[in-house]
């Protein structure tokens, strides 16, 4: 092999390696700088390397767990503004009972105060997962479900897009970049009027743009896929049938057709794309279901499954 | 060339080595139990809270190693964060003016103060917010819930 090109794979690997194994930042200036030291590669393309390598500054990469539990409070509050909460003691324990048992084998079991669940008193089939662990779930959603595992898969996807992030990608680059220049002259001291002014409009900013890929805009195809392989992996270790996720996912296709409506139908992919996606993925373990999780699914749900 | 081909080796195994090795962390949720065994059902031997820092062992399937006040156990990856969180302002890092990579200061930003703005504003209802925030079942609950069903996952 050419002894450069050889070299020029060992700097890949270098590059990647402590990256895939120890996910550390600032690898790709110490790789960039390793190939200017010995001489393959020049100053120019060592800078460049570096610039591009930390060139991504977004949101869900710089907040921290604290400024995320506000952003998620806000964007909370923001779709209870469009969508009223569904007051039923029973059934609000119920889903906060499952939703706990799944965030525990979660890829993300803690956020800076925790995840919550709660119902929507909305016949739209739809969820919403603020930042942070807030999961807002409505009645059309639950309907649309027959049994705890088909809700389970539900929250676990949910839970999904919590862990990734997703929520914090959708702020808009500029706006973050804005909004971080403010944070970084504030240096943390309780913030005046007028800073504590622009502070405030940043947040909103931050939150609507949340709320907007929420409620209207609708994650990236690519984003839906990881929240449903992440939904899979939590299914797996907290013991459901990760092939709920399917007849879930088979249930809310029957029931939204080709619709073009708000919801699930306009801010998601077609399920049949997202089932075709994850079917390859799950390991069929034989598992049950059982008549335990139907009955407890039933009672706590009766009066939403009722009015199906 | 060989020359040059072993110290980019030579190079790449340390810069390896560096990033594996132990490093102190900063708890970076609220408060976190620290576990008997790598498993957030498992029995609950201490707590850290949010800016504590641990000096954690080898990350094994999300959870780290720690001993903390004497008292050995785990912590999920979820709750350490390799920033160093300073609780206060004034301290040593931010005068020396760490980057926001290395220093994150606790209650910076987005934060209470934000939110009692907007709620003063009257632009937002937390009420439903705060009730939601505290439906949280006990673990023992959660532990009772997944025995009743015979939800008997591997775990992490």
């Amino acid at each position: 092999m050419n002894p450069k090109r050889l070299i020029a794979i060992l700097l890949a690997l270098s590059l990647l390696i402590p990256v895939l194994f120890c996910g550390c930042e600032g690898m790709p200036e110490a790789g960039a700088n390793i190939g200017r030291a010995v001489g393959v590669i020049d100053d120019d393309e060592a800078e460049s390397i570096i610039r591009g390598g930390n060139a991504i500054q977004k949101a869900a990469q710089d907040m921290t767990p604290e400024q995320e539990h506000y952003v998620g409070r806000a964007v909370a509050a923001k779709v209870f503004q469009s969508y009223k909460p569904l007051d039923q003691a029973e059934a609000n324990a119920y889903l906060n009972l499952l939703g706990q048992s799944l965030v525990v084998f979660s890829g993300r079991p803690e956020t800076f105060r925790g995840y919550h669940f709660l119902l929507l008193d909305s016949d739209e089939v739809n969820a919403f997962a603020a930042p942070g662990g807030l999961i807002l779930v409505t009645r059309g959603m639950v309907q649309c479900c027959q049994t705890e595992d088909e809700l389970a898969a539900v929250l676990a996807h949910e839970i999904g897009h919590v862990e990734k992030k997703h929520g914090l990608n959708a702020i808009k680059q500029a706006r973050w970049t804005s909004a971080a220049t403010i944070l970084a002259a504030e240096a943390g001291k309780q913030s005046g009027v007028e800073e504590l002014a622009e502070l405030t409009e940043a947040f909103e900013g931050c939150v609507g743009d949340v709320v907007m890929t929420l409620t209207t805009k609708g994650y990236s195809r690519k984003q839906e896929f990881s929240a449903d392989a992440a939904a899979v992996n939590t299914l797996r270790r907290a013991g459901y049938p990760e092939s709920a996720l399917v007849t879930m996912l088979q249930r809310m296709g029957q029931r939204l057709g080709d619709a073009e409506g708000p919801g699930f139908a306009r801010t998601h992919p077609k399920a049949q794309d997202r089932i075709e996606a994850i079917t390859p993925t799950i390991v069929d373990r034989g598992v049950a279901s059982n008549a335990v999780r139907q009955q407890r699914f039933a009672k706590a749900m009766q009066s939403i499954l009722a009015a199906k | 060339m060989k020359i040059k081909v072993l110290l980019v080796l030579l190079a790449v195994c340390a810069g390896v080595a560096l990033a594996a090795a132990p490093k102190m962390m900063s708890v970076q949720v609220e408060s976190s139990k620290v576990r008997e065994k790598p498993s957030r059902l498992s029995k609950a031997v201490g707590e850290v809270k949010y800016g504590d820092r641990v000096q954690p062992g080898a990350l094994q399937n999300g959870w780290y190693p720690v001993t903390v006040n004497g008292v050995t156990g785990w912590l999920s990856e979820s709750a350490l964060s390799t920033k160093k969180i300073v609780m206060s302002s004034g301290a040593n890092d931010v005068a020396t003016g760490a980057s926001d990579e290395e220093v994150a200061m606790a209650g910076k930003g987005f934060n209470q103060q934000v939110e009692d703005k907007m709620k003063a504003d009257g632009k937002l209802d937390y009420t439903w917010v705060d009730k939601m925030s505290k439906f949280e079942p006990q673990e023992d609950e959660i532990v009772l819930f997944r025995a009743q069903g015979s939800l008997v996952g591997g775990g992490q």
